[in-house]
């Protein structure tokens, strides 16, 4: 986990907000060249899919207010219960890597290009949450 | 403290002070005017530049002659300065008329009273912002100077003359830069005056644009960003024309695959995989026509820390990477650091069946404030600089030369050196477009030849669109975060090189030389194409 103050301001600030918004225990849990691996919580998975339970990372750029964030990170990788393949998810994408860890099912990279979130301030934290679960439902669908 | 001190401010701004100081309608003229401006900092690794960011506007009795005290600011107005100052992290600039056409340096009263009133304005400052002062003859020709002092901390302190505001050192600005449609620098102190020009090797265009014109790009210090097709001819071309000082930025090394568009390219560099900077720098010294020319290389990436701070040095910049994140970050910084940046590249798409070009278009476009900013003329999109912040191997879809919607199969992008000296022709024919004044009608706008149709348009764009926000980071210097990062492309290029190193070593037979390559870590640039 990297500490706040480690963080560009106006990311801290948008933390901050996804906190106080969505999800209390929010942070960085890894940081990869100029992206961010938000961790978003824990939360039930779709039906559609067999896991139950997904741990959900948001891919926001660092430079928040100069680039748009790109992906999705999930653990495990999900797997829908009528076999069908789900285009935007990438078993061992190399974007995934910094949330691999040994003994723990391997993270799944989803290709989200995030299209209209785009406002590029550090309130796009805290819209990065839902996003990043409309990411998961479109993969059900 | 870097060693040289300059001043720069917009044509709006200077206009702006203008118009305060040399009223169309003074009934009865007060021998002296003056008024407050918030200055800012631009730091580079040897040149340090004060920015003028706006006027605080004087109401009346803010500013007031007296025979005996001289030009006075009330104390209202000092302290909407300070506020005003406070709100952004700024400093404060005194400037106050002369009413002659001498020389405007400073009186031994004007030392005194600058002392006296920044030291205590500087107090109340909350950033350790600048405190400078200027002055402005009839002629309208400045001098400039920057104030330090150390305030006591202890009682002990307070009552040390080290600490007074009598003790407060002062430095001179050298050099003024004025940015707009247009470029001006104008020489402040004559440390800085021009030694001489090359009557011989520079005849054709003394004949052109005259001494004064030549004695302009004399004075000219030009940073190049990518050091590719367009950027190798760059250097030597703008060498040549007549430039004083060239600073040059790229981490990419020569290969056989660049020979086709690497003019000047010795087989040997191409062979050992030279840094293209190196190259460049030869080019330019053996072309370099102006007496005291100096070239400068680095090794590095334009969207790093450590290598955009040499840019800050420099009076302006030809940008040649064709990166959209460098372009980002030089639209960012042409703004906040008041540096024209003129950008070229070309955009090819053929079909070898029919030998046809199928797209292309080759451009040229200018940001600074004057000009719109890049994001507004279509230079880059926001997309494909997040893109670019990418590792090369996850890039995927992302393209330089993407045309419509085709995306080529490979990550480089078609170039070839025909579009590459055009575009580096018409980057030299802006350069002194903005410099020189020669061809004021082709200053603004995007140029933009196309092969296809064989003819070239100027685009209409020549303000921002009117959500931009670029403008009102103007001026804002070391205060304005950049958008910068790691470049994942230079850290692949420095994987490679640490791989051949590593081979060399068990091979004992050394391949790689360049003069540049203890600079790396300085980092920074884009590979041209």
């Amino acid at each position: 986990m990297i500490a706040d103050d480690a963080l560009p301001p106006p990311f801290q600030e948008g933390l901050r907000g996804l906190r106080e918004m969505h999800c209390a225990d929010a942070n960085v849990a890894a940081v990869d060249g100029n992206f961010a691996l938000v961790y978003l919580g824990e939360g039930p998975a779709p039906d559609a899919y067999d896991e139950t339970i997904v741990r959900v990372y948001a891919r926001m750029p660092l430079d928040i207010r100069n680039a748009e964030p790109y992906g999705v990170v999930t653990i495990p990788l999900l797997r829908r219960k009528d076999g069908a393949a789900i285009g935007h998810q990438h078993a061992g994408h190399p974007n995934a890597r910094p949330l691999a860890a040994p003994g723990e099912a391997p993270p799944a990279f989803w290709s989200w290009n995030w299209a209209g979130l785009g406002r590029r301030g550090p309130s796009d934290l805290a819209l990065a949450y839902e996003w990043a679960w409309k990411c998961i439902r479109d993969g059900a669908r | 403290m870097s060693s040289e001190l300059h001043l720069a401010m917009t044509e709006t701004t200077l206009a702006a002070i203008e118009r305060v100081l040399f009223p169309s309608t003074a009934a009865a003229a007060p021998p002296e005017r003056g008024l407050i401006a918030l200055v800012t900092r631009s730091t580079g690794v040897r040149r340090t530049t004060l920015l003028v960011r706006n006027v605080i506007e004087p109401r009346p009795r803010d500013v007031e002659w007296s025979d005996v005290d001289g030009l006075l600011f009330s104390t209202a107005y000092k302290s909407r300065a300070i506020d005003a100052a406070n709100a952004i992290g700024a400093g404060v600039l005194f400037v106050h008329t002369h009413p002659t056409s001498r020389p405007p340096m400073p009186s031994p009263e004007d030392l005194e009273a600058d002392r006296r009133d920044l030291f205590h304005l500087g107090q109340a400052l909350v950033g350790g912002g600048v405190l400078a002062a200027a002055v402005v003859n009839e002629s309208r020709a400045w001098s400039a100077r920057e104030y330090f002092f150390e305030y006591p901390r202890t009682a002990a302190e307070a009552a040390s003359p080290r600490h007074s505001a009598a003790a407060g050192k002062m430095r001179f600005v050298s050099t003024m830069r004025v940015v707009g449609p247009s470029l001006r620098l104008r020489t402040l102190h004559p440390s800085q005056e021009l030694e001489s020009l090359d009557v011989h090797a520079q005849d054709s265009t003394i004949l052109l644009w005259g001494a004064e014109g030549q004695a302009r790009l004399g004075r000219l210090r030009v940073a190049i960003i990518g050091l590719g097709g367009v950027g190798g001819i760059l250097a030597e071309h703008v060498a040549r024309l007549g430039v004083g000082e060239l600073l040059l930025i790229d981490f990419d090394r020569l290969k056989l695959a660049n020979k086709n568009r690497s003019q000047g390219a010795t087989p040997a560099e191409l062979d050992r995989g030279v840094l293209k900077v190196d190259v460049g720098e030869r080019l330019a010294r053996d072309g370099a026509t102006a007496p005291g020319f100096a070239v400068t290389s680095v090794r590095g990436s334009i969207v790093e820390r450590g290598t955009v701070q040499n840019v800050l040095d420099c009076d302006v910049v030809l940008n040649a990477a064709d990166s959209p994140w460098a372009r980002q970050v030089l639209d960012h910084l042409a703004f906040a650091h008041l540096i024209p940046v003129i950008s070229g590249g070309s955009e090819l798409r053929g079909d070898p069946e029919t030998l046809l070009l199928v797209a292309a278009k080759s451009e040229v476009a200018v940001a600074a404030p004057g000009h719109p900013c890049f994001e507004c003329a279509g230079v880059y999109a926001i997309s494909d600089a997040s893109k670019a912040r990418e590792h090369p191997s996850v890039r995927g879809e992302r393209a330089y030369a993407k045309v419509g919607d085709q995306v080529p199969a490979s990550l480089r992008s078609p170039s070839m050196i025909s579009t590459n000296a055009l575009v580096a022709g018409l980057m030299q024919l802006r350069l002194q477009a903005l410099a020189l004044g020669t061809t004021p009608a082709a200053v603004l706008g995007t140029q933009r030849y196309h092969p296809l149709e064989g003819n070239a348009d100027l685009a209409l764009r020549t303000v921002c669109r009117s959500a931009c926000t670029r403008i009102e980071t103007s001026a804002l210097g070391d205060l304005h975060d950049l958008p910068l990062g790691v470049d994942r492309d230079f850290e692949v290029a420095r994987e490679e090189d640490e791989a051949t190193r590593a081979q060399n070593a068990e091979t004992d037979t050394p391949k790689s030389s360049g003069t540049t390559e203890e600079t790396w870590a300085m980092s920074g640039g884009s590979a041209g194409s």
